[in-house]
């Protein structure tokens, strides 16, 4: 969505960024001989909202899921929280259980009402009793907008409702960290406002948040940084105003005017 | 409604609507015509010595006589009261499972019971009479009983306990088969043994199906779970295992786990002291493994298709919330793959059903050896039809209604899918 409106202050969010919560240092990764990730290094503070941005094929998606190691990065460190990302087991199940990711297919499972999407994990990785986590399932269903649809199954519902479900899914870990890769990508155009004021809601309550998008305006009114990539590199990052009305990159400046 | 704009066509007697219907459907050309005369004529002449055989030269005698045969073989008549106590077992479990998940609906037993009473026509006597009533009666009062479970709290409990009975039950009746003879008391007291030579007719039909269907299915699973395993051993066992199995015929894995195994686990070693074999199996059980082993091969095929059907991204989404491998398999992915796959599983169940009656060529009696001992008895010589007629018609009922139930439970859990 191209949104054209200026932007007039950076944006003021009432919290301050905490400690780095997600260090990355050269992070590299092949696909075979192919290298989807070459070197990538950054730092997210805690309720810091990313935003990345970048022509398809570029890493996006590849780097978001090397950070709850749905793809497992071959170079580099990757430190969430204090624990690093590496073929430890245990370390892996600790930094999933704290990482939420929101796909752009929403994933939700199809064999399940909306309640239990949203509990199965409660009730097998957390351990709770079954009151308790569809008690839990109620609040963050009413925390969405769709309360009333907890006993349907995911495909008599919209795509905005789904991915709707598919967040509360995520938050229902209490992640410390919400990744999402182009979560309105998938929806009908009257859908992505009801799915991007659920994801604004939530930045505003202090999740620190990664978001791969190509919704502009999210991008200008909620980031506190974007992170543009191409070709498996950060080519630059900056907070919107910087990014967006003084673009140093050649390449950076090639890619906003073919989408603004 | 748009019913007022439009002319009313006045509805047309039934008679004019049958005739244009025979003219369109039936006589639309001088060919159509001479065919339809035909096939009518030779539909008409097989229904009319159909029904003459049926219910005119038939002699039903041979059925009613050999009853016991049919149903039981030889199986001892004092010790009937066994295969009883296990149909009730059935009975009471079946009207719990009925009634705690309760997805078929009432028609389907219905149609069944139907089905059933020519058969029950002929089983009916006696005894059997007494107990088949207080079978259907033990499956009622399950199924009340567990009536005000099934909204309640203890549903889950309940459904976990009835669970277990059927596993428990299973164990407790397959054991003594198992086990067979080496374990057991002697002869006399309450578990002096029926030799499974004796066992037969429909009993060792249902007994062999159904132990196939319930073992071969997990291991079949099983299979398909290992071949997709990231561990080459595994893999590599589970394919050769399936590729190995569907390259021989069933009649061969049969002939070689009587002959081979069989000899095999009879001949006695040891090791440490402790006897590793040197025990008596019994032909049914070395048959009812061959029949497990046989279709657990073609199972694990059926469901890789399903598990190659259940999209990558549930994988990742269960991966995603902190699940573990086998949790992700067991309550995202076999669920879909195994829903995906219905259809062919329960075709494959028929199958293995019917095959059943190969165990023939073991010398045992099932129900097809039966309608073939029964025509060479003095006083039914030559009376093969009826025989195989009466046992086509069982063959027939418990197929259509596996064909049946798989439908309405693929109807029943795609709820909401798509
Ligand atoms: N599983 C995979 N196997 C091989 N190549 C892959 C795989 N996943 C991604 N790639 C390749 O890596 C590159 C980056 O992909 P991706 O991270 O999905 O890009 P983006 O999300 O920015 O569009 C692409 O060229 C893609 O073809
Ligand atoms: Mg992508």
């Amino acid at each position: 969505m191209t949104d054209d409106t200026v932007i007039e202050a950076p944006p003021t969010r009432d919290h301050a960024l905490g400690h780095e919560i997600i260090v990355c240092r050269d992070v590299k990764k092949w696909f075979g001989d192919f290298q989807a990730l070459c070197g990538i290094s950054t730092t997210v503070r805690e309720s810091e909202v990313v935003v990345i941005i970048g022509p398809s094929g570029s890493g996006k998606s590849t780097f978001l899921r090397t950070l709850n190691r749905l793809e497992p990065h071959d170079e580099g460190t990757i430190i969430i929280d204090g624990v690093e990302l590496n073929n430890d087991l245990r370390n892996v199940e600790k930094i999933r259980s704290e990482v939420g990711i929101v796909f752009q297919q929403f994933n939700l499972f199809p064999h399940l009402t909306i309640e239990r999407n949203i509990s199965l994990a409660l009730t097998h990785v957390r351990h709770l009793k079954k009151s308790d986590a569809k008690e839990l399932v109620v609040s963050l269903l009413e925390r969405v907008g769709i309360p009333e649809q907890i006993d349907k199954y995911p495909a008599q519902l919209s795509g905005g409702q789904q991915q709707r479900v598919a967040i509360a899914r995520a938050l229902a870990m209490q992640p410390k960290i919400m990744l999402f890769d182009e979560p309105t990508s998938a929806l009908d155009p009257e859908m992505i406002k009801e799915v991007l004021d659920v994801m604004h809601e939530l930045a505003e309550s202090g999740m620190t948040m990664v978001v791969v998008t190509h919704e502009m305006g999210f991008a200008k009114g909620v980031a506190d940084r974007i992170m543009f990539m191409d070709e498996g590199l950060i080519v630059e990052q900056g907070t919107p105003a910087e990014f967006f009305e003084a673009p140093k990159e050649d390449r950076t400046k090639l890619f906003l005017s073919q989408i603004l | 409604m748009t019913a007022q704009s439009r002319p009313i066509a006045p509805a047309l007697p039934p008679h004019v609507v049958a005739y244009r219907w025979a003219r369109a459907n039936l006589f639309s050309s001088p060919g159509n015509a001479v065919l339809t005369i035909v096939t009518v004529a030779i539909l008409g002449l097989a229904a009319y010595q159909g029904s003459r055989f049926v219910f005119a030269t038939a002699e039903w005698e041979i059925i009613e006589a050999n009853r016991g045969l049919f149903f039981t073989g030889r199986f001892p008549r004092d010790e009937f009261w066994r295969i009883w106590v296990t149909l009730h077992g059935v009975a009471v479990l079946f009207g719990l499972s009925w009634r705690l998940w309760g997805t078929l609906s009432w028609r389907l037993p219905l149609v069944f019971a139907a089905a059933c009473v020519p058969l029950y026509v002929f089983m009916l006597e006696g005894w059997a009479i007494l107990w088949t009533s207080t079978s259907i009666a033990a499956f009622a009062a399950a199924y009340f009983a567990a009536w005000p479970v099934r909204f309640s709290r203890f549903r889950d409990l309940a459904r976990n306990l009835t669970v277990w009975l059927w596993i428990l039950g299973f164990a407790a009746a397959m054991l003594p088969t198992a086990l067979y003879p080496s374990f057991l008391p002697g002869q006399g007291g309450l578990f002096s043994h029926v030799p499974d030579r004796e066992w037969g007719g429909l009993f060792l039909t249902m007994v062999l199906a159904i132990v196939g269907i319930a073992v071969s299915f997990p291991l079949g699973v099983l299979l398909a779970v290992g071949r997709a395993s990231t561990f080459p051993v595994i893999r590599i066992f589970c394919v050769a295992y399936i590729e190995m199995v569907r390259a021989v015929p069933l009649i061969t894995i049969l002939f070689m786990s009587f002959f081979i195994l069989r000899l095999a686990i009879r001949h006695e070693t040891s090791i440490l002291g402790i006897p590793i074999t040197g025990y008596e199996v019994s032909v049914v059980f070395m048959a009812m493994l061959g029949f497990v082993l046989f279709s657990a091969a073609y199972i694990a095929e059926i469901v890789r298709g399903g598990l190659q059907a259940v999209p990558r991204g549930q994988i990742e989404a269960g991966q995603a919330l902190g699940l573990g491998g086998v949790q992700v398999l067991a309550l995202i992915v076999l669920p879909q793959a195994l829903r995906a796959v219905i259809p062919a599983l329960v075709s494959q169940f028929i199958s293995l059903f019917k095959d059943t009656s190969l165990v023939f060529i073991l010398a045992l009696t099932d129900l097809l050896a039966v309608s073939r001992i029964a025509p060479a008895q003095p006083g039914f010589i030559g009376l093969h039809a009826e025989a195989l007629l009466f046992i086509g018609l069982i063959y027939w009922v418990i197929a259509f209604s596996m064909s049946r139930a798989s439908q309405q439970l693929e109807r029943n859990l795609g709820v909401g899918e798509r």
